[in-house]
């Protein structure tokens, strides 16, 4: 058990997530709405989870720094492992997505791909995540990493209001050039997760998740 | 009489059935979302909000489902339908029956029936192989000869068969 859990950290900081959304595949017939802001960039996402280890979403991305690019894109998303421990569990994903680009201060369209690759492990206490994800349009295939590690100041039971003090490393050269680092807070209360942050350049930071 | 006998009636029509909790031991809970799944997953087998009547223990990792409705689980369908959370259920317990899952064919029949009989108050029922989500395992159902605390249970069966533990 315990090599599992080294080999999921290795992988989480090989990779290190693109946008981090929390666990991609839920609870059989659960739906979640999803919103991630920031000065450069936003994305919206709507998923169902046909099974634990399935679910299909309708996702737009904007990249203010990449000619203004958004896509409208249809993914799936696979639960490929998932390993539980006695007070923690450890999760890899896989995701595709297609669909429509545009790009309109160059007035590029046409169609895009990308693929992530997530692994996360998380405790009551203890929370990392990462994923690399590639970009494919206009003859062009593009990298995005993302990592995370976080704690949570104190154990919350059901239904109380879990907190969680998160640092967010992401790196999409088009879009931002550098390496980004962004420290967050991040709330859980029953079915509503938000969380709010900055980067280390100033850049706010919004996430706000619903799950039904 | 009659009177009586109608009073009767209507007094024990009043008196509502024993309401019954079904509790599952589900190792991996962590978070809100596992909270939001069990209720999601079992709200239709509880009387009355899942809100009030599923409780998740997430510090113990237990999941409570009180006040059962009738009919609508026993162990077996409750282990069976718990991997539509995303997790799954080690140990269960409604009324004098509790089961536990083993790793398929780890453990020899014989084996399971000896283990069980060093503790008084375990009484052996059967073994089943079953598919609960992509997992197959070993379903154990137990009867308790006496009324036992559920932490109590668990403690003793996993101590009984280690191979539960995660």
């Amino acid at each position: 058990m315990k090599m599992k859990m080294k080999m999921i950290f290795l992988v989480w900081a090989i990779l290190g997530t693109v946008n981090l959304f929390a666990h991609p595949v839920i609870y059989k017939d659960g739906v979640v709405l999803w919103t991630q802001l920031s000065s450069e960039s936003n994305v919206i996402r709507g998923s169902y989870t046909f099974d634990p280890s399935f679910s299909v979403e309708l996702n737009s991305t904007y990249y203010r720094n990449l000619d203004k690019y958004r896509d409208y894109t249809l993914g799936v998303n696979y639960l490929v492992k998932r390993w539980l421990g006695a007070d923690s569990q450890g999760n890899i994903y896989v995701q595709a997505h297609a669909g429509f680009y545009e790009q309109k201060e160059v007035d590029e369209n046409g169609f895009v791909a990308h693929g992530m690759l997530m692994g996360d492990w998380e405790s009551r206490k203890y929370y990392t995540a990462g994923g690399a994800m590639l970009y494919y349009f206009n003859d062009q295939y593009l990298p995005k990493f993302n990592a995370r590690i976080g704690f949570a100041p104190y154990d919350a039971g059901m239904d109380a209001l879990q907190s969680w003090l998160i640092l967010q490393v992401s790196y999409f050269e088009e879009n931002s050039k550098n390496i980004e680092v962004t420290p967050m807070l991040r709330f859980f209360y029953k079915n509503v997760l938000w969380e709010v942050g900055a980067s280390l350049k100033g850049d706010f930071f919004l996430t706000l998740m619903t799950h039904m | 009489m009659k009177k009586i006998i109608l009073l009767t009636t209507i007094l024990c029509s009043s008196i509502p059935a024993m309401a019954e909790t079904l509790r599952l031991s589900v190792p991996g809970m962590v978070c809100q979302m596992c909270v939001q799944g069990m209720r999601k997953t079992f709200k239709k087998d509880v009387k009355g909000k899942a809100d009030q009547k599923i409780i998740v223990d997430l510090e113990k990792k237990y999941v409570f489902l009180n006040e059962l409705k009738e009919g609508a689980l026993d162990t077996k369908s409750a282990i069976l339908k718990t991997p539509n959370t995303g997790y799954h259920a080690r140990v269960a317990q409604l009324g004098s029956t509790a089961a536990v899952t083993l790793p398929m064919g780890k453990i020899k029949v014989d084996e399971i029936k000896k283990r069980l009989s060093s503790e008084k108050i375990f009484n052996f029922v059967k073994v089943e192989k079953i598919k609960a989500g992509k997992d197959e395992f070993d379903y154990v159902e137990i009867k308790l000869k006496e009324d036992i605390d559920w932490e109590k249970i668990v403690k003793m069966l996993e101590k009984i068969f280690p191979e539960i533990k995660v």
